[in-house]
């Protein structure tokens, strides 16, 4: 069935469940109520019509102060149809927990456990979340939560510099606690590296002048500073 | 090719043709045996790289069996979050580490989905063209590594000879043996080079001609059968509530195949063989491996006939940023089903970067495959169920 | 180790000692990742590192000279990687190849990476590369056996003259 066949669908039987449809690039995704997760993948998994047979993830992803949200896909190897089922999990940020999906896909076990080492989402049902799937037993905090900082980014953007503005006046550092999402990026790199080679090397081409924007440094492709992050990364072409 | 009729009558221990059964199997019940917890792993040759398995034996006999993942968990998904689509792009290629190139090729479909970007035809053969190729190494590596696991040793290096010259061919394109990063949004990074098509053909003919011995000495061969007929059946409703796919799904008879039901790339327009099997033991999934190999022969063929002239990439932005939104794009990795999941706000780095991969769901039907089964036969199962570890554990 | 370890041998029979040791490392098979394709293919026909005296089959820990570690070394695994490294008994070297095993590699700001092997076991031989052609680790062979040709064991043993070698810097 195509989108708007399936939105049909979904709304004749299980209509009160929906919050809202959407149809983006090619996928079809329905935003349901949490509590009514379990019903409605249990339809899609029974009825003839939405035959979704096969269990293809779920996941977490984490939407700000708005909390967390849960994404399943299901697809039908029948019917040649994904459905993308999304909820927001109650609980906000302290507390999330989610409505396991085991009892309808024996798939979703490993996932909503590593869901949970992920984001620190619990789910209600699930046979047995802890030991931590993928880190370590004794990991400390959620990696994918946007609150978690990356220590290596922090500890010692490459290689290793510190501005005169971050030492206060006692030559001691200023620790600052950045943002969600502060971490230094890819181009925070190239612009931090690209200001210390103008720094080393006043008067040469690479002196740009003080008018020399972080948008000009970021989509300069000329500087010399190359970031290197990834061994194997091309260059534009 | 060889007939490959089962061999189940020339198998059963201590009988003559004709003979009955001369020993009687009662179970453990009579014998003095003792329960242990037995952890094979992390470091192990037998399980393809830093996979754990905690099983509970009653005597030889698996009672049960835990896998314990993690080893190999180098925080894809929150890396991605601070990388632009090229760095994720070339560390994509990390994960699957012997199908490198599909599973950037997975990054490269799924972006030009949420950027709707037109791909030039030309671009899009040649990515097909370098997909099969990938297939054949990922699918010779396994041919050689579940052989010697099973106490074969001369296959691996059969192999790895066949897989030297197709990776000399993909070094003459890309610059990489295992690590392409040919792919990029809207085409790949160059052309091919002068001669490239010439060279890929006469290495088909060469890789062709040298795939009946596998067939006659690997699959045709009794004690291979005797290890592996009946081994480890998969059904396939319980594989694919659990997400099993690629081949050991088609194993269990059921023609599941990105490239036929989803096409992506131009493989609407060419012949997919999809080889199943029909119990879904490992045995089977052996020969659809094998049968995979020789259905992308034919395909790489098809592609050279069909291969266009034309520019192989777009001009992208300084940084290609995706609108706000998100989407699921999926590929078939030669392991199984490949899918990126993709949440932008629109920004260059992406908000959440989910990658779907198809060993995770692989390894997790394992405990079923190996509840009753022997020590010796636990070896054939977790090899005939195909899986990368970088890729279970991303 | 005996006498070894205490007198420094003449130089004749420090020479027929190390060329020994030298020309029969046997490998520990100890691959985590990638990188231990590339150590696979260059076990294979192609390259082949066993005419070099290198032979992957030692069949555990405690059979080994060589440990070459090969792909990313994670926080969970570091505890076994280490418990492997004092498993194998001196003389011992390892070669650390592929750049994830060096620093970390393109895992460098990950948090569930050991940035590098040697913050857990003392390297001797950096193979850099992601990966390295089977080629750099016939080199790093090479390097290796090199320096085993014109070491004192005596010193070896007591800790002394362990620079790591770099190959290709």
């Amino acid at each position: 069935m195509d989108a708007t066949a399936l939105d049909q669908y979904l709304h004749e039987r299980v209509g009160d469940a929906i919050i809202s449809t959407r149809d983006q690039f090619d996928t079809f995704t329905v935003e349901v109520h949490p509590d009514r997760l379990v019903e409605v993948a249990t339809l899609c998994r029974d009825d003839r019509g939405l035959a979704c047979n096969m269990f293809d993830s779920s996941f977490g992803v984490d939407e700000g102060e708005d909390g967390f949200a849960v994404v399943v896909v299901l697809y039908s190897t029948t019917q040649f149809h994904r459905i993308l089922l999304r909820v927001m999990v109650p609980g906000g940020r302290e507390a999330p927990v989610a409505p396991s999906l085991t009892s309808v896909y024996e798939g979703a076990n490993w996932m909503e456990r590593e869901t949970w080492d992920m984001f620190g989402i619990e789910f209600d049902g699930h046979p047995g979340l802890a030991p931590r799937i993928l880190t370590v037993e004794n990991f400390e905090g959620w990696p994918l939560r946007k609150d978690f900082f990356l220590a290596s980014r922090e500890a010692k953007p490459w290689p290793g510099l510190k501005e005169p503005a971050e030492l206060d006046e006692d030559g001691n550092v200023i620790d600052k606690v950045p943002g969600p999402g502060g971490a230094p990026g890819p181009t925070d790199l190239d612009e931090a590296m690209a200001a210390q080679a103008r720094a080393a090397n006043p008067g040469s081409v690479l002196a740009a002048g003080p008018e020399d924007t972080v948008a000009e440094a970021a989509a300069d492709d000329d500087t010399a500073a190359a970031d290197d992050d990834t061994a194997a990364a091309g260059e534009e072409s | 090719m060889s007939d490959l009729a089962t061999p189940q009558e020339a198998i059963r221990p201590g009988t003559a043709p004709g003979e009955d059964i001369a020993l009687e199997f009662r179970g453990t019940a009579d014998f003095d045996t003792s329960e242990m917890t037995l952890s094979i792993g992390p470091a192990h040759p037998a399980t393809h790289g830093v996979l754990r398995i905690v099983m509970d034996m009653d005597g030889e006999r698996v009672v049960d069996a835990r896998p314990v993942i993690g080893y190999m968990h180098r925080g894809f998904e929150k890396l991605a979050e601070h990388r632009d689509y090229r760095q994720i792009m070339a560390l994509t290629n990390r994960h699957d580490w012997l199908s490198g190139f599909n599973n950037e090729l997975g990054v490269a479909v799924t972006l030009e989905k949420i950027l709707q970007m037109e791909v030039p035809d030309r671009a899009q053969w040649i990515r097909m063209l370098m997909a099969e190729w990938g297939r054949i190494l990922n699918h010779l590596m396994f041919v050689g590594s579940y052989a010697i696991e099973l106490g074969a040793i001369t296959p691996m290096f059969y192999a790895f000879r066949e897989r030297e010259d197709i990776q000399h061919l993909m070094e003459s394109a890309t610059g990489g043996r295992l690590h392409f990063t040919y792919n990029q949004p809207g085409g790949v990074k160059i052309d091919l080079p002068k001669g490239f098509l010439r060279q890929s053909d006469e290495l088909l003919k060469l890789v062709r001609s040298r795939l009946p011995d596998y067939f006659d000495l690997v699959l045709g061969n009794e004690i291979f059968q005797a290890r592996t007929v009946g081994i480890g059946p998969l059904d396939p409703a319980l594989a694919l509530r659990y997400g099993v796919t690629g081949p050991t799904l088609q194993a269990c008879g059921i023609a599941e195949d990105s490239r036929v039901t989803e096409p992506y790339l131009k493989y609407g327009e060419i012949d997919v063989e999809v080889p199943v099997g029909r119990n879904g033991d490992a045995f089977d999934r052996f020969y659809v491996l094998l049968h995979r190999i020789r259905a992308s022969l034919d395909m790489i063929e098809q592609i050279h006939d069909a291969m266009p002239s034309g520019p192989v990439n777009v001009k992208l932005p300084k940084m290609v940023k995706a609108p706000e939104g998100h989407v699921y794009g999926r590929i078939e990795n030669p392991l199984g089903q490949l899918g990126y999941y993709l949440q932008s706000s629109g920004s260059k780095t992406p908000w959440r970067f989910k990658m779907r991969t198809p060993s995770f769901s692989n390894v997790q039907v394992l405990p079923h495959l190996l509840r009753g089964t022997l020590v010796p036969d636990m070896v054939a199962v977790l090899g005939s169920v195909f899986f990368v570890v970088g890729d279970v554990d991303r | 180790m005996g006498v070894i370890d205490k007198v420094d041998l003449p130089k004749p029979v420090r020479y027929v000692f190390n060329w020994g040791r030298k020309y029969s490392l046997w490998c520990f098979n100890f691959g985590l990742a990638c990188c231990a394709i590339e150590f696979i293919a260059a076990s294979t026909s192609r390259h082949d590192f066993i005419r070099l005296g290198v032979i992957p089959f030692a069949h555990g820990p405690r059979q080994a000279d060589l440990m070459i570690v090969s792909g990313t070394l994670t926080d969970k695994m570091a505890p076994a990687v280490q418990r492997l490294y004092e498993e194998m008994p001196e003389p011992k070297y390892v070669i650390s190849f592929g750049s994830c095993a060096n620093t970390g590699g393109p895992y460098w700001d990950s948090y569930s990476v050991t940035k590098g092997v040697d913050q857990i076991i003392p390297v001797d031989v950096y193979v850099p590369g992601c990966p390295p052609r089977p080629e750099a680790l016939l080199d790093g062979i090479i390097a290796l056996q090199d320096r085993i040709q014109n070491e004192n064991p005596r010193e070896r043993l007591a800790g002394r003259g362990r620079d790591p070698i770099i190959v290709g810097g």
